[in-house]
């Protein structure tokens, strides 16, 4: 039981943290002055990115 | 009755410490839920109508980026099959899917039409987003 509470918490605490690198680099994009449409597309092409970072992890399990 | 009470003490002192590592963890959690997971992606307040809709986009289109880097996560290490992970990953593709269409009424001047897509995806998100972890959890 306290194990599945641990991996629970870590597991939460693993997707705050991608979330935290997600903002980190909209943070870079608004210091550089990067446009709103501009960051719209970079998250938009982060998350597709990322669909196909998935498929290549599962093509090559 | 010394070793009981020896026994006892020993016991209770290691579910003491126990509960103090678990209490520490999810305080870390809360900490870092606080200072990124429940934080907007964008430091920026949305005023206007239109804002305020891009913005509920950005927040579907991050949330579904952290959770396919998740679930690449767990595939690498061999926690989800291949099939979990393939299923996963097409109800993520799916909801993104979504999402475009959102962006396409908001770019074509439906901003409520926009808005509301959006906050209906972001709830079905993290619902995705909780099987993710309940996955994780059974294993």
């Amino acid at each position: 039981m306290n194990a599945v509470i641990v991996e629970a918490a870590l597991n939460l605490l693993a997707v705050g943290i991608e979330r935290g690198v997600i903002i980190g680099k909209v943070k870079e994009l608004e210091d550089s002055g990067a446009s709103q449409q501009e960051i719209a597309d970079a998250l938009q092409k982060m998350r597709k990115d990322s669909e196909q970072a998935v498929q290549d992890a599962i093509d090559k399990a | 009755m010394r070793y009981w009470t020896s026994s006892i003490s020993k016991y209770r002192l290691s579910e003491a410490l126990l509960l103090a590592i678990v209490l520490g963890i999810v305080l870390q959690v809360m900490a870092g839920c606080a200072a990124v997971g429940l934080a907007p992606v964008s430091s920026q307040k949305p005023h206007t109508p239109q804002e305020i809709a891009q913005a509920a986009i950005n927040e579907a289109n991050a949330t579904l980026t952290a959770i396919n880097s998740t679930i690449a996560s767990n595939v690498k290490e061999g926690i989800f099959t291949k099939a979990e992970a393939q299923d996963y990953l097409n109800q993520s593709i799916s909801y993104g899917k979504r999402v475009d269409q959102a962006k396409a009424l908001l770019d074509s001047g439906n901003i409520s039409d926009a808005k509301t897509q959006a906050d209906i995806l972001q709830s079905l998100i993290l619902s995705l987003q909780r099987k993710v972890a309940e996955k994780v959890r059974t294993q």
